[in-house]
C-alpha cells in the first residue's frame, strides 16, 4: 500500500489529494484538507434573527466574526445535540471563514485519483453537484464534497446575493 | 587583444527597451545567452576560458529608457561572464545619446576596447 | 508569471500615483490658501515664492509621472510667477483670480487622472491663453517656451558665470520599484540639467544574476555633479516625488574646492559629444571642505495627517512618516482585539478572591490603563485637523458672495480640532451645504442689513471644538434667522402636522423633513434643491446629531456633534432573552418603563403614550424571532429611539450597560443582517449585534398585524 502510493504520487504529481474525513449521521464524508483552518469545539453562538435553522449563529473567533452552520440540520442527518464532543470545522472558502458543525471528525486520508470513482446519481443527502466523487478507504465509502461549491451555493444563504 | 581568429557573432536587440517592454525582452535574451555560450545562467563560469567576440546591434531598438539601459548593462555583463566579449559598434546616434544622457556610458563601456574589470 | 508581475506592477504604480495625487492636492490647497490670504493686497516675496514652488512642484511631479497635460498650465503659470517675482512683470490684483482659476483647472486635470472625472479641454486652453497674455505682453523672448510642455525653463538660475555658483555632488539610490512606479528618470535628469552644468553616471554596483534578474527592478544608482547657482532646496524639489531623504545624498563642494575640481575638464559632459571618459567621475577628495547638507523639507512633505501644506511654511522640522490607511486600520483593529481580551480577563478575574490574588488584580488594573492609553494613541493616528475642511470655505464664500452681491466675512475657530480621517471626508459635504445655506438664504443683502441696523458685512462663523468624546462643529451666521411662520406654513403645505403650541426647537426640526428643501419656504432666494434632510442623513450616518438654534433678525446656529471616530461606537447594551444587542447612543431619546394605562392599541398596533405623543411599540423579540418571557411592554423596557424625525419605542427585556464598542463587520464572513449595522464583541467574548435603528423603524412599518399574530402561535 505504502509503496503503491509512493509510486502513484510520482506518476500523477498533483492528482493525489489529502482529505479530512468527517461523519454526518451514518455517512462518511471527505473534504479538501487545504480548506480547513482549524477544528474546535462548539461554543455558545449568537443567534442571527430570521436566518435559516441550520445557521446556528455567529461566534467570535479571535476577534473575527464567523458564521456557524450545522450540517446535521441542513441535511437532516444525525441528531443536532450540542455537548463537549460537538465538533466545528473552521474552514476558508471563497475568501471567507465559515464554521461547520459535524458529528465527528475521523481522520486525514490520502487518496489517489484511481481510488476516486465518479459519484452516481444516488440517494445521498447531498446534491450530486456538490460531490466530486466517491472514495474507498479500508472498504468504507467516502463521499468527497466540493466544500467551496457547497458553502458558496445560494441554498446555504451564507453570502449576500448581488441584486 | 588578438581575437581576430575567434568566432564573431552578431546579436540583434530590437523593439521596446523601456519599462513597458523589458519583461518581454527577457526570454529571448536568456535564449541568446544560452545558445551563444552554453552557459547556464545560474552559475558564473570563470571568464578567461576564451574570448569570443560578439557584436551587439542596437539599431533595431525602438524605445530605450533608464530601465532598458540597466537591462542592457546587465545583459552585456552576463555575456562577458559567459566568455563573450560584446562589441557595441555602429550605434545609432539617438541611442548613444540616450545612453550617455542617462549616465550609462561607463557601465556600457561605449569605447569598449579595453576588457572590463571584474567586480 | 509575467502576467502576475505586470499586474502587481500596475498596483504599485497606482499606489505611487496616489502619493503624487495627494501631494499635488496639498500643493494646490497651499497655493489657494496663499492667494486668498492676499485678498486684494500684494504678495510679499515669500508668498510669491511659495506659490511659485507649489506650481513648480506640481509640474515636476506631473512630468515625472507622465501626466503631460498637467504640465502645460503649470508651466505657463510658473513662468509668469517667475517673472513677477523677478520684477519683470508687475503684480496686479487681477492675477489673483487668474491664478485661482488656473488652480481650478489643474485640480480638474488632477481629478481627471485620479477619479476619471471629466476634463474640459476648453477651460484648459482658455486659462492657458489668459496666462500667456500676461507673459507675452512684456517680452517677446519667452516665445515658444511657453507653449512647450514638460520641459522646465527655469529662468536664469543656470548662468554659470554667476559668482554664486556651487558644485554639488549627488548620489541617488532609487527605490527598487522606481521603474514600476512609472517614474521617467529622463524627465528628472532634464530638469536637473536646467539648473546648471550636469554630469551623470550610472553605476550598477552589484550585478544581478541574469537568470534570476527582474528587469523591472532598479539595481542602478546614479551619481551626479551639478554646477549651479540653485540651492540644495531646488535640487531636492526636483526629486520630491521620486526619492526619500535617505535615497538622495547631496553634498556641496566648497568654492575653493570647486576651482580645483573645475580644472578637470571631464566634469562637464557634452551631450552631443561622444564617449565621456570613464575617469570623469573621479571622486573628489573627501575633506573637511565637503559639507554634508542635512535632509531638507522632504520630512514635512511626507506629512499626511498634519494640516499638510498649510502648516508648513519654511521648512519646519516636524518630522513624520506617511503610512497607508490600511496599515493604521489594521493597528486599530488589533488594539480593538486587545481591548476585548483585556475586558474578558477583567471579567474572568472578577470571581477571583481579591485578597488572595491581590497581585493579579493590580496587574489587571494596570493592563486596563495601559490598553486604554494604547487605544487612544492608536486612534489619534487617524485624526486629522478640521482645518482640512475649513480651508476650502474661504474660496467658496468669496466666490459665492461676489455672485450674490453680498458682503461676507468668514471666521473660523478651532481649526486644529482633530477628528477621524473618515469623518473628515464625510463631514465636508454637509458643512459645505450649511455654509452655502448661510450665504444663500440667511445673510441679507448689504442695504437690507443696514436698514435693519446691522453692519453691511455679514459674518459666517465656523467653530470646531471637542466636548468630551465628541466633536462639536457650529455653523453660525448673523443673518435673518429662521422664519417660524413660514416654516410652519410650508410644513402644512407638505402635509406635516403642526400646531401653534410647538416650541421653536420643534419647529426648526421641521426643516429636516424630507422634501422640505426648497428655499422659498424660508427665504425668497431660489434654492438649489438639496435639502437639510440630506445634511441630517449624512450626519446621522456618521453617528452624529444636528441641532438648530435661531433668533429672528439675529441669526442662526447649526450645531453638528460627531463621535471622535468611526471605529468605535457609544452604545447601550440591552438584553432580550438570551441575546444581547447594542443600541447606538446617538439614536436613543430615552428609555421608559411604561404603565399599563399608557399603552393603547391603534389599528391592531400597540402604541405608547409619552407626553402627548403616541409612539409605535416595536417588540424586538418579535422582529428578531427571539424567545423571551417578556412579551408585554409594561413588563420590560421601552427604548425610545428617533432617527430622521421618526420615532419608535422598541421593547427589550432590560437595559444593561452604557459602553464603547469596537464595530465589526458581519459581511466579512457572513452577510448583512436586516435591522443591524454590524456587530461587536462583548467583554465575555460573545458577539452582539449592533442595531440599525433607522432600518428597524422601516422594518417595523412592514411588520404587520399578521406577523404579530403569528408570534402568538
Amino acid at each position: 500500500m505504502q509503496e503503491e502510493q509512493g509510486s502513484l504520487q510520482q506518476q500523477t504529481g498533483t492528482g493525489v489529494g489529502e482529505y479530512l474525513t468527517f461523519t454526518l449521521g451514518s455517512e462518511e464524508y471527505g473534504m479538501d484538507i487545504l480548506k480547513v483552518q482549524e477544528i474546535r469545539g462548539y461554543d455558545a453562538v449568537t443567534h442571527i434573527a430570521n436566518s435559516p435553522d441550520f445557521l446556528k449563529g455567529v461566534i467570535n473567533l479571535r476577534g473575527v466574526i464567523v458564521p456557524i452552520v450545522d450540517m446535521r440540520i441542513k441535511f437532516k442527518l444525525g441528531r443536532a445535540d450540542y455537548n463537549e464532543f460537538t465538533v466545528v470545522i473552521i474552514m476558508n472558502v471563497v475568501g471567507r471563514v465559515v464554521g461547520m458543525v459535524v458529528d465527528s471528525v475521523s481522520d486525514v486520508t490520502t487518496l489517489a485519483p484511481e481510488q476516486i470513482k465518479p459519484a452516481p446519481e444516488f440517494g445521498s443527502a447531498l446534491d450530486t453537484k456538490y460531490i466530486t466523487g466517491l472514495g474507498t478507504v479500508n472498504d468504507q465509502m467516502l463521499i468527497l464534497v466540493d466544500i467551496e461549491q457547497l458553502m458558496s451555493s445560494p441554498e446555504m444563504q451564507l453570502m449576500d446575493v448581488p441584486t | 587583444m588578438s581575437d581576430d581568429m575567434s568566432e564573431r557573432t552578431r546579436i540583434y536587440l530590437a523593439g521596446d527597451w523601456s519599462m513597458d517592454g523589458v519583461t518581454k525582452q527577457m526570454p529571448q535574451l536568456v535564449e541568446q545567452l544560452t545558445s551563444l555560450s552554453g552557459i547556464c545562467t545560474d552559475e558564473k563560469l570563470p571568464t578567461n576560458a576564451h574570448h569570443d567576440q560578439s557584436e551587439v546591434d542596437l539599431t533595431r531598438i525602438e524605445k530605450l529608457d533608464a530601465c532598458g539601459c540597466q537591462l542592457l548593462a546587465v545583459f552585456l555583463r552576463a555575456l562577458q561572464l559567459g566568455g563573450i566579449k560584446p562589441l557595441l559598434n555602429d550605434m545609432p546616434d539617438d541611442i548613444k545619446e540616450k545612453i550617455q544622457f542617462l549616465g550609462f556610458a561607463n557601465e556600457l563601456e561605449l569605447q569598449s576596447d579595453h576588457p572590463r574589470k571584474c567586480a | 508569471m509575467t502576467q502576475e508581475r505586470m499586474e502587481s506592477g500596475e498596483i504599485d504604480l497606482n499606489r505611487f500615483n496616489q502619493v503624487f495625487f495627494e501631494e499635488c492636492g496639498e500643493h494646490l490647497a497651499e497655493m489657494e490658501q496663499i492667494l486668498l490670504s492676499l485678498s486684494d493686497g500684494k504678495p510679499d516675496e515669500e508668498q510669491l515664492n511659495a506659490v511659485f514652488r507649489a506650481a513648480h512642484s506640481i509640474k515636476g511631479g506631473a512630468g515625472i509621472f507622465g501626466f503631460q497635460d498637467m504640465t502645460v498650465v503649470t508651466h505657463i503659470m510658473e513662468s509668469l510667477l517667475d517673472r513677477v517675482r523677478n520684477h519683470e512683470i508687475p503684480f496686479t490684483t487681477a492675477m489673483i483670480d487668474l491664478f485661482l482659476e488656473a488652480g481650478d483647472v489643474i485640480a480638474m486635470q488632477l481629478a481627471g487622472h485620479r477619479d476619471g472625472a471629466e476634463v474640459r479641454q476648453e477651460a484648459v486652453d482658455q486659462i492657458s491663453s489668459k496666462l500667456r497674455q500676461y507673459t507675452d505682453v512684456k517680452t517677446a523672448v519667452i516665445g515658444t517656451d511657453a507653449t512647450e510642455t514638460g520641459v522646465t525653463t527655469a529662468t536664469d538660475t543656470t548662468s554659470d558665470s554667476q559668482p554664486g555658483c556651487r558644485l554639488f555632488e549627488m548620489e541617488f539610490t532609487p527605490d527598487p520599484d522606481i521603474f514600476k512606479r512609472g517614474v521617467r528618470l529622463e524627465q528628472l535628469f532634464l530638469e536637473l540639467e536646467q539648473l546648471g552644468e550636469l554630469t551623470i553616471n550610472a553605476e550598477i554596483s552589484d550585478f544581478p544574476d541574469f537568470g534570476t534578474f527582474d528587469p523591472e527592478m532598479c539595481a542602478t544608482c546614479w551619481q551626479f555633479t551639478l554646477k549651479t547657482a540653485a540651492s540644495e532646496e531646488d535640487i531636492r524639489e526636483i526629486f520630491e516625488f521620486v526619492a526619500d531623504e535617505d535615497q538622495l545624498d547631496i553634498r556641496v563642494v566648497s568654492d575653493t574646492q570647486l576651482s580645483d575640481a573645475l580644472g578637470d575638464s571631464a566634469l562637464t559632459v557634452d551631450l552631443a559629444g561622444i564617449q565621456a571618459p570613464s575617469a570623469r567621475m573621479a571622486p573628489l577628495p573627501p575633506s573637511d571642505n565637503v559639507t554634508c547638507i542635512s535632509p531638507g523639507r522632504r520630512a514635512s512633505d511626507r506629512n499626511e495627517t498634519a494640516p499638510g501644506a498649510f502648516g508648513r511654511r519654511s521648512g519646519e522640522a516636524d518630522s513624520s512618516i506617511r503610512v497607508g490607511v490600511t496599515k493604521v486600520d489594521q493597528l486599530i483593529n488589533q488594539v480593538g482585539e486587545l481591548v476585548i481580551t483585556q475586558a474578558m480577563l477583567a471579567q474572568a478575574a472578577a470571581g477571583v478572591d481579591p485578597v488572595q490574588y491581590e497581585g493579579l488584580h493590580r496587574g489587571l488594573l494596570q493592563l486596563e490603563r495601559n490598553t486604554r492609553d494604547l487605544q487612544q494613541s492608536v486612534m489619534s493616528i487617524r485624526l486629522v485637523p478640521i482645518s482640512v475642511v475649513f480651508n476650502r470655505f474661504p474660496r467658496m464664500v468669496r466666490d459665492l458672495a461676489a455672485k450674490l452681491g453680498k458682503q461676507v466675512e468668514l471666521k473660523t475657530f478651532g481649526d486644529t480640532t482633530e477628528l477621524d480621517k473618515g469623518l473628515i471626508e464625510k463631514i465636508s459635504d454637509p458643512l459645505t451645504h450649511l455654509v452655502r445655506n448661510c450665504l444663500d438664504h440667511a445673510l441679507e443683502l448689504p442695504d437690507v442689513r443696514i436698514a435693519t441696523g446691522k453692519e453691511a458685512i455679514g459674518t459666517i462663523m465656523l467653530r470646531a471644538s471637542q466636548l468630551g468624546g465628541r466633536i462639536v462643529i457650529d455653523v453660525i451666521d448673523d443673518g435673518a434667522g429662521l422664519n417660524r411662520a413660514k416654516i410652519m406654513g410650508k410644513a402644512l403645505e407638505r402635509g406635516i402636522a403642526v400646531s401653534d403650541s410647538m416650541t421653536d426647537d420643534e419647529v426648526w426640526q421641521l426643516i429636516f423633513a424630507p422634501g422640505f428643501s426648497t428655499a422659498d419656504a424660508i427665504t425668497d432666494i431660489s434654492g438649489r434643491g438639496v435639502g437639510m434632510d440630506v445634511v441630517l442623513r449624512n450626519v446621522h450616518s456618521m453617528g452624529g446629531r444636528v441641532q438648530i438654534a435661531s433668533e429672528s433678525g439675529k441669526g442662526t446656529r447649526v450645531t453638528i456633534s460627531l463621535p471622535l471616530t468611526l471605529a468605535i461606537l457609544e452604545g447601550i447594551s440591552v438584553s432580550v432573552g438570551e441575546e444581547k444587542f447594542i443600541f447606538p447612543l446617538s439614536s436613543i431619546v430615552e428609555s421608559i418603563q411604561p404603565k399599563p394605562e399608557n399603552l393603547k392599541t391603534v389599528n391592531g398596533r400597540q402604541v405608547v403614550h409619552v407626553r402627548g405623543e403616541y409612539i409605535t411599540v416595536l417588540p424586538l423579540y418579535g422582529m428578531f424571532n427571539l424567545q423571551t418571557p417578556i412579551i408585554e411592554p409594561d413588563k420590560g423596557i421601552l427604548v425610545l429611539v428617533e432617527v430622521e424625525g421618526e420615532r419608535a419605542a422598541i421593547l427589550v427585556d432590560t437595559l444593561m450597560d452604557e459602553l464603547q464598542v469596537v464595530i465589526k463587520s458581519l459581511e466579512e464572513n457572513y452577510r448583512k443582517v436586516e435591522g443591524t449595522s454590524g456587530a461587536t464583541i462583548l467583554g465575555d467574548g460573545k458577539v452582539a449585534l449592533i442595531l440599525d435603528v433607522a432600518a428597524l423603524i422601516d422594518l417595523g412599518k412592514n411588520w404587520s398585524d399578521k406577523d404579530a399574530a403569528s408570534l402568538i402561535e
